[in-house]
């Protein structure tokens, strides 16, 4: 265990998660709760489910390995799991409170790819379902992670830009308050686009 | 799915192509006025200049025939950055298709591009005042009353045209007022670019009469005021007009200028105050060269190719401040250039990564790597003598105003 301070962090799902205070510090909205003294307690991060705020610092734990120029074949969060009574998402879960770090199941295509730069790793790691990548961008913003809502916003665009009008109005929930013939004049205006 | 906060939204809706934000204009009302809001075609057009998404190079070819018949193709950025064979695909809802000569590309900006044709009209000239208006057609046409003559002569077809909304707005005839003699050769060139001290689109054509003296004159079009004016000259100086490319950079036109002793210099027009400045030379290795005055990703770029044989490339760096100065960008020493003769040197845009810069030499398109500073293998030939202009153009929403479609 290196003598690097850490970060303790805790989900809305209540789990909790110990990680390096530069990886922690990907976060703007972390930074700032540590420079204001908040970094020696426990922070909680009520917007974000422990699903994803596993697959954020896995991200911010890549992005600062990159940076520090360390090459690393693998990147394992460590977690400390308390507060099992809730409903776990992962049932392999070690609930050994002893155990100080737990590997946790991940997805095999993630880990096996040897990327050959950042690129194709950030490619792989935003290539999840949409409720996912959705969910990210949400937590990003919230975390204020730029490299990672950048990264969701154009992998969010990226699949939505061939898709229906009303396919795209199913995906962000929106009533369609034209009238018919509204709709058709502003269809006509760019008729081009609909081919 | 529940609603995303306005903000991400906003990310993710600056993405998009600008094919998929004109479909999704009939999402609803809201979407309707965000997707055409000011803010957000701003937005829009810098996460386009960022990303280099969708950036093509437009290239006008004229085929030397009876008509010089020109056609207008497009070259996706990524395609030029990937390895397979460059397949040029060709415009077919060029606004000015219809028009038999050749289609010049004079400028882009923010998604624009200035294009020019030509087309036959007739005109009044009136040989006091030298001003030259038309065209004249059924309504307008004027008897001749001895002062102005009526002549069919070819005049220039200007337009803007943003090729990702297909939208384009031809401008208004800008007459000339030098002419002393109705057959005296004239010739002019066009800048396009953007006017930040009143947020405007601005096209200058700077008109030159060939005369026992070189009479020109400065003209500017405004987009919002869809209108041309005259504007001031600056004293004692002619344009070279042969040296220059889109040379639109930092708000200001700049053209290649000699004085009465044959002394050479660069000016500066300032697109909005209308003002001149000097600005200095590079430090030229020779003084046996032929120049080519250019932007490139912002910069004012000097192309010199000497007759020793070497190339440089300047740059300028600082643009207005006090630390304005040219270095050398690029340098090709005469036996790294191919074995064609090659009068023309241009910086096009740098790569995705920015680690190499295109190149156009001559007919050809070629990546130079800022790394090894050096050429790499041809990566597009076109055929000699016949690409007449090409310039790169990303995608964006910015409005050519209520003028409708290409045609």
């Amino acid at each position: 265990m290196s003598s690097k301070k850490m970060i303790t962090l805790k989900s809305s799902d209540g789990r909790i998660f110990e990680v390096e205070e530069a990886v922690a510090q990907e976060s703007q909205t972390i930074k700032h709760m540590i420079e204001d003294g908040y970094g020696n307690s426990v922070i909680p991060l009520p917007n974000v489910t422990g699903r994803i705020l596993y697959k954020i610092i896995e991200f911010c734990t890549k992005h600062v390995a990159v940076e520090e120029d360390i090459k690393q074949k693998s990147v394992e969060p460590t977690v400390v799991v308390e507060d099992v009574k809730q409903k776990s998402v992962e049932p392999t879960v070690v609930e050994d409170v002893k155990q100080k770090s737990v590997e946790l199941p991940v997805d095999d295509d993630a880990w096996d790819a040897e990327p050959s730069d950042i690129d194709e790793w950030d490619a792989q790691f935003i290539d999840v379902d949409e409720s996912t990548m959705f969910e990210l961008i949400v937590a990003s913003n919230y975390l204020n992670i730029k490299r990672l809502m950048d990264l969701s916003a154009q992998a969010i665009a990226d699949m939505m830009k061939d898709k229906t009008v009303e396919e795209i109005r199913k995906i962000f929930n929106i009533q369609n308050d034209f009238t018919p013939e509204e709709e058709m004049k502003i269809r006509n205006e760019n008729s081009w686009a609909y081919e | 799915m529940s609603i995303l906060p306005d903000d991400i939204r906003y990310e993710i809706l600056s993405r998009l192509p600008v094919k998929t934000l004109l479909r999704l204009r009939v999402t609803s009302r809201f979407w309707l006025t965000l997707i055409g809001s000011p803010n957000f075609i701003k937005s829009h057009l810098k996460q386009s200049v960022k990303t280099k998404n969708n950036l093509n190079l437009f290239l006008s070819y004229v085929t030397p025939d009876l008509f010089d018949f020109s056609r207008l193709f497009r070259l996706d950025l990524d395609s030029v950055e990937g390895d397979g064979i460059l397949q040029p695909v060709e415009i077919d809802d060029n606004p000015l298709r219809h028009h038999l000569y050749k289609n010049r590309i004079w400028g882009t900006c923010d998604g624009l591009l200035c294009l020019s044709n030509i087309k036959q009209a007739t005109l009044s000239w009136n040989q006091s005042t030298r001003i030259t208006v038309g065209p004249l057609n059924h309504s307008n046409i004027r008897q001749n009353d001895g002062s102005n003559i009526r002549v069919v002569d070819y005049i220039d077809i200007v337009v803007l045209w943003n090729p990702s909304t297909k939208k384009s707005i031809e401008l208004p005839f800008a007459s000339l007022e030098i002419k002393d003699e109705l057959d005296l050769p004239q010739y002019c060139t066009y800048g396009f670019g953007y006017d930040n001290t009143n947020d405007d689109y601005k096209v200058v054509r700077v008109a030159v009469v060939l005369d026992v003296v070189i009479n020109y004159e400065v003209k500017v079009y405004s987009l919002r005021s869809n209108s041309w004016h005259t504007a001031d000259k600056f004293p004692n100086q002619y344009p070279n007009l042969n040296r220059i490319g889109n040379s639109v950079v930092g708000g200001s036109m700049h053209w290649m200028s000699i004085d009465v002793n044959s002394n050479s210099s660069i000016l500066a027009f300032d697109l909005g105050l209308e003002t001149y400045r000097v600005i200095q030379q590079p430090e030229y290795r020779d003084c046996e060269f032929s120049s080519y005055l250019a932007s490139f990703e912002g910069c004012l770029s000097l192309s010199c190719h000497y007759y020793s044989g070497n190339v440089d490339v300047w740059l300028l760096n600082q643009y207005g401040g006090e630390n304005e100065s040219w270095s050398r960008f690029i340098t090709l020493a005469e036996q790294n250039i191919p074995d064609i003769i090659n009068y023309f040197f241009r910086c096009i845009v740098y790569s995705k990564n920015g680690k190499k810069v295109l190149l156009e030499m001559g007919a050809d398109l070629v990546w130079y790597n800022l790394e090894t500073r050096s050429l790499e293998d041809v990566r597009f030939h076109s055929e000699e003598d016949s690409l007449e202009d090409m310039e790169s153009c990303l995608e964006s929403l910015v409005s050519v105003g209520t003028v409708a479609e290409a045609g």
